[in-house]
């Protein structure tokens, strides 16, 4: 094929594009200069509005986002004008949250009545041995991770965070520096291999790990139950037991747990009688 | 419906320890624990307080039983069950440190 | 559980425990269902098996298994807290596929053999051709286990071809003590990294390696503590994230920034003047290399130095001039304590003893020593790498506690302590261990003359550098016989004639030395399974074979069996039974046998009892007036070091030059053995991963491990791929001038790598990166360099077909 019918074959196509930018550029001037047109209003009234909305003038299924779009006190979304938008903060991103604690939530109602179900119960001790190896091993991390940052744990990991219908649970132990040291990820983030049949042919492992009864016991029907379970990195009993835990306590408005739970000496390494410190000098406090 | 705890202090004597074993097998209702040396743990469930108190004193005079502890008792009866304290009521004895604790509910 | 049963339940309970207090029941010992928590199980307290942290365990055990770990609080090394690999430890006893019978090969397939066929075969092995045998264990022998291979070896068979494959991780560092300071293991403790204000990672990557140590340090910050941290690596790694700085410097030119250190002290005249007239003199080497060189004066130094300036640094090294004076300043400054903290990046290195020579050098320089958190500090990456590898001295040069083959009253001392006839030990070193593999894969004829070999608690056939020289070539050589204790089918147990099934952790009682100088005691808890056996028991078991066959060395002076042992009622027990193995405790029999040993260069061990009470103690450990026994934490110092005489603020009393001061080295940058060139254009590095302990072959049957890292990787810069073609997981072709493998590229993953570097961990069996190391050694230690060599990269099938794929290890 000769160079000019080449060239001649794209003599239609070229005509259309003419056109087609033609288009584009009449609605992107226009669209400049109707920004340019709106008030500031708008933009005062984003700027007073509160950080958590006030309750009952969003619709439900909008709360945990409401505040990206926003509008009038009913009316539908409105673009913020560009001739503020060097002037704000952040641009037009000024109040856009990407840090999902921030994220305006429901605060939970700590006196709701809830009715303990065993099977609920049941189901969420099931899930939760799923992630451990045995009772008090760190549990693995169900979902991919970044490899050389422990910050981006905690910003679902420190609060009970609730995300759609998945609950992020905060640490319950004092927040260790490199989280990545006991926790990783179930299944890897390094790339998987086609056709990796000597990976997946490790043998099993017949290992059975111990768990724990995970019911207390009550001196009386009625009696607070002891804590079944180690107290050792489960400081924080808010953490699974708390008002949005799944293990939800009945009473989650109380603070002070251990004045009537007790833990266990055995569990938490506290049978000194039984198990002597070591005799070398106390070395800490040289 | 009464369910009582109770230990059951036997005989050191092997032969009437043995005995008291079986007779309390002939006991309906009762439920036996572990026995640790001479202590035998049981729970015995009845439909009320009364007939679970008469358990108790036939059990006390077994053969091969030196005397019964009362550890646990949790009755029900139908007219307390409307009562204050809701739909039951429980009662701890002797032993257990845990039992002073007051209902959490 | 419906309501009423739950009454029932609760009324039984109560009755229960009420009867058991009333028997006595309740007050017996822990784990008893009395208190409360009805199906706990009984805890024990154990060192991990794994890295030379030395963190203490419990180990929760329920119908003789181990079902739970938690992390020790008692402990001082760990205070309660584990990495993920500590807290699935007690997993490691239970894949599905452990060796739990002998196996003999015969007709090219492994058998199952009896357990006296296979002790008989090697004794007979060995009678054949006593110096032709040869032992190889590791830094996981136990003391005890290290304790009966050396004698064995130097005290019965007089045959000094005994090795760990802490040679191929300790063996820089300890010659790097050694010729600094007269004596082996660090001055310091952890609790350096308590007090430090200062920390610097030379080539260590400790938040993956040694997590436990690292959370340490790091989390001074959440108490509000400022801490500076600062990396020097050659790889971005989960520690840079924690670090202030991170100095990226060009392979093996860690010695080039180490001497400019020291000549920035001694431009800026801050270097501790004062220090350095008391306590020190200065070294240099000898044409060839030697452990201890020749003097050099503080001018002759200074000039040697001199032109290490910032600017001759940055070109050698990368690292910009200012980040040098950066350091040089900080070392200049006395009011900072600074610790380094460096692992295998030193001592994997073909200058492995000067570098860390060198940093020795510049703390002593700068009189960075002997106060909290003044410490130059290694680290070890097995448990027991100090306590049997260094300390039992289970190497072909070394007698226990610190002694040589080669010194004729060292061996005195050691044939008087093992009532050996005067001579029966060799004064000729054995091979190190790339020799004696080298020999082992060499055919007879040919001067290979090491033709049995008993590998013990170690996997040769995956860690061993360039392994078609140094493993591989066995394969073939019909007179050549390989003996493989092991856990489970590895690299290793493949090639073996004879493979013997090892009992593993707290199936057996054992003692760890960490790398703090801390002895670490524990009991058995758990069987082993099957017809696994000791490695201690196995040792002993072919020694006394041996002497039912005649062999004079098995006997001493007295004529006695060298490892007969008594009960307390004075009558002999036949501990090569097995049944009768555990009628004494025969680690406590031979360690206070070894203790002894450990006084001469006063690394006093503390009494077997006094370890079962502890959580493990840091010698020397010294009895007090009151009887009890006090631990050392800061050696050569006068506050804490009860060997320093009174008065003294520093006492190296080991010194090479016996005038109590230790060596300040210079050594000059050297190229490394292999560079990268035209065509093999990239640095390869291999190492570990958070998960993966050493060649996986425990942790890649844990399956939280395995899940969070199956296989190894290449690890490469986003660029290179980019310019190579390949895209993130591609599999490609991993190329060096010793052979080829294949792996997928994984970018922007768990390291960074810069533009011309690779990075592989060793972990994975199916992709062995140490086919394609490099086997060249440090003059001085012969410690392998596993960290520098050149490679390629090519898709798949660019090159020659495969010279190895992974090994197929499963039976």
């Amino acid at each position: 094929m000769k160079e000019s019918d080449e060239l001649n074959q794209y003599r239609p196509h070229k005509k259309a594009t003419y056109v087609v930018m033609a288009v584009i550029l009449t609605a992107a001037v226009s669209g400049y200069f109707m920004g340019l047109q709106q008030t500031g209003s708008t933009i005062r009234e984003r700027q007073s509005d509160s950080v958590v909305p006030s309750q009952g003038t969003r619709r439900d299924s909008s709360k945990d986002n409401s505040r990206m779009i926003k509008g009038g006190s009913n009316g539908p979304p409105t673009a913020p004008s560009y001739s503020e938008m060097a002037a704000s903060d952040r641009g037009p991103n000024a109040d856009w949250e990407n840090d999902l604690r921030k994220l305006t939530r429901k605060k939970p109602n700590l006196f709701k009545q809830v009715e303990p179900s065993a099977q609920a119960r049941q189901a969420v001790v099931e899930a939760r041995r799923k992630l451990r190896a045995f009772d008090g091993a760190p549990p693995v991390i169900p979902h991919p991770i970044n490899q050389t940052s422990s910050a981006a744990c905690l910003s679902c990991h420190n609060e009970n965070t609730e995300i759609k219908d998945r609950l992020a649970q905060k640490v319950p132990h004092k927040t260790y520096q490199s989280c990545t040291q006991c926790h990783v990820p179930t299944t890897t983030d390094a790339p998987p291999m086609a056709g990796d049949t000597m990976t997946a042919n490790w043998p099993t492992n017949r290992f059975v790990g111990w768990t724990n009864q995970l019911e207390g016991k009550q001196a009386y029907s009625g009696g607070p139950p002891t804590i079944p379970h180690t107290t050792l990195m489960r400081k924080n009993c808010l953490s699974c037991h708390g008002a949005k835990a799944r293990l939800r306590t009945t009473h989650p408005w109380r603070q002070s747990c251990l004045q009537c739970h007790a833990p266990s000496a055995g569990l938490d390494q506290h049978r000194f009688l039984s198990e002597p410190f070591p005799v070398s000098p106390k070395t800490r406090s040289q | 419906m009464s369910v009582s705890g109770l230990v059951i202090t036997l005989s050191e004597e092997p032969s009437a320890r043995d005995r008291a074993l079986e007779s309390l097998e002939a006991y309906p209702g009762i439920e036996r624990g572990q026995l640790s040396d001479r202590w035998l743990p049981v729970v015995v469930e009845r439909p009320d307080d009364e007939s679970g108190e008469a358990v108790f004193r036939e059990i006390s005079l077994l053969p091969g039983v030196e005397y019964v502890d009362v550890v646990f008792v949790h009755f029900e009866n139908a007219d307390t069950k409307q009562g204050a304290l809701g739909n039951g009521q429980t009662k701890g004895m002797h032993g257990s440190p845990q039992v002073t604790a007051a209902s959490n509910r | 559980m419906n309501r009423r049963d739950f009454i029932k339940f609760s009324a039984m309970a109560a009755a229960t425990a009420m009867a058991r207090r009333k028997s006595g029941a309740a007050e017996a010992g822990p784990g008893e269902a009395s208190n409360g928590e009805g199906n706990s199980p009984e805890w024990h307290k154990a060192p991990c098996r794994f890295c030379g942290t030395g963190c203490h365990v419990r180990v929760g055990v329920q119908d003789g298994r181990v079902v739970a770990i938690q992390g020790d609080e008692k402990a001082d090394v760990n205070n309660g807290l584990l990495c993920v690999k500590g807290y699935h430890v007690g997993m490691i006893l239970y894949g599905k596929d452990r060796l739990t019978q002998p196996l003999l090969r015969e007709g090219g397939e492994l058998k199952p053999v009896s357990w006296d066929k296979a002790i008989d075969v090697i004794a007979k092995r060995i009678m054949e051709d006593p110096d032709a045998f040869g032992f190889y264990g590791s830094g996981q022998w136990t003391i005890p286990e290290g304790y009966v291979a050396q004698k064995l070896m130097k005290a019965g068979l007089s045959n000094n071809h005994i090795e760990p494959n802490a040679r191929l991780c300790m063996a820089s560092a300890v010659t790097g003590f050694v010729s600094t300071y007269g004596v082996d293991e660090p001055a310091g403790c952890y609790q350096d990294l308590d007090e430090c204000d200062v920390l610097i990672m030379w080539g260590n990557n400790p938040a993956e390696m040694h997590p436990v140590l690292f959370s340490r340090v790091i989390d001074r910050r959440s108490r509000g503590e400022k801490v500076r941290l600062i990396d020097i690596s050659t790889r971005r790694t989960r520690t840079t994230e924690f670090c202030q700085d991170y100095l990226e410097f060009r392979p093996q030119t860690d010695l080039a920034i180490a001497n400019g250190i020291a000549h920035l002290l001694i431009q800026n005249g801050t270097f501790d003047r004062e220090f350095v007239d008391r306590y020190c003199h200065f070294r240099q080497d000898t044409e060839p290399d030697s452990l201890f060189g020749k003097p050099m004066s503080f001018e002759e130094y200074r000039q040697a130095v001199a032109k290490y300036t910032p600017e001759y640094v940055e070109e050698l090294s990368g690292v910009p001039a200012e980040k040098i004076r950066m350091l040089g300043e900080l070392f200049g400054r006395r009011d900072l304590r600074i610790t380094s903290l460096w692992c295998m990046g030193m001592n994997q290195h073909s200058r492995g003893t000067a570098i860390n020579r060198l940093v020795h050098g510049i703390h002593l320089l700068s009189g960075h020593f002997g106060r909290p958190g003044d410490a130059p500090t290694s680290l070890t990456g097995q448990p027991s790498a100090c306590g049997t590898a260094r300390e039992v001295g289970t190497l072909a040069h070394a007698l226990p506690g610190g002694r040589l083959v080669a010194k004729e009253d060292h061996r005195r001392q050691c044939e008087k302590l093992w009532n050996v006839p005067e001579g029966r030990i060799s004064s000729k070193p054995g091979y190190h261990t790339v020799k004696l593999w080298e020999k082992f894969c060499t055919p007879t004829n040919q001067g290979g003359d090491i033709r049995t070999l008993f590998v013990q608690v170690t996997n040769p056939g995956q860690s061993l550098p360039n392994l078609h020289k140094h493993f591989r070539g066995k394969k073939g050589l019909e007179d050549k016989f390989l003996v493989v204790s092991e856990v489970y089918p590895s690299a290793s147990t493949e090639l073996a004639d004879l493979v013997l099934p090892a009992s593993l952790w707290v199936e057996k009682n054992g003692i760890f030395g960490n790398s703090e100088r801390r002895t670490q005691q524990w009991y058995k808890m758990v069987e082993p399974p099957g017809d696994a056996r000791d490695d201690c028991w196995m040792t002993i078991a072919i020694a006394r074979r041996l002497y039912e066959l005649g062999h004079s060395g098995m006997k001493d002076r007295d004529g006695q069996f060298i490892f007969a042992m008594k009960n307390d009622e004075g009558e002999e027990v036949p501990i090569w039974q097995w049944p009768h193995y555990y009628d004494i405790n025969v680690d406590k029999r031979l360690y206070e046998e070894y203790r002894p040993f450990t006084w001469m260069k006063h690394k006093n061990v503390a009494p077997y009892d006094e370890l079962v009470k502890a959580r493990g103690l840091r010698w020397p450990v010294v009895e007090t007036d009151d009887g009890g026994w006090r631990e050392t934490r800061f050696r050569f110092s006068g506050f804490d070091d009860p060997f320093v005489e009174e008065g003294k603020r520093i006492q190296f009393y080991h010194s090479v030059t016996k005038d109590d001061r230790a060596l300040i080295w210079f050594n000059p940058y050297e190229p490394a053995a292999e560079e990268p060139d035209k065509e093999f254009r990239y640095w390869l590095c291999t190492g570990r991963v958070l998960e993966h302990w050493h060649t996986g072959t425990m942790t890649m049957r844990v399956p939280p491990l395995r899940r969070s890292m199956p296989h190894a990787y290449i690890e490469m810069h986003p660029d290179d791929a980019a310019e190579e073609g390949f895209s993130n997981g591609e599999v490609i072709q991993l190329m060096t001038r010793r052979g080829q493998i294949e792996a997928p590229v994984w970018i922007e993953g768990r390291g960074r790598v810069p533009r011309g570097s690779l990075f592989v961990p060793f972990f994975d069996e199916h992709r062995l990166v140490n086919l394609v190391t490099l086997g060249a050694v440090c003059p001085i230690s012969k410690e392998p360099d596993y960290k520098k060599c050149a490679a390629k990269v090519g898709k798949v099938g660019s090159s020659t077909p495969a010279m190895a794929k992974g090994p197929e290890v499963r039976p």
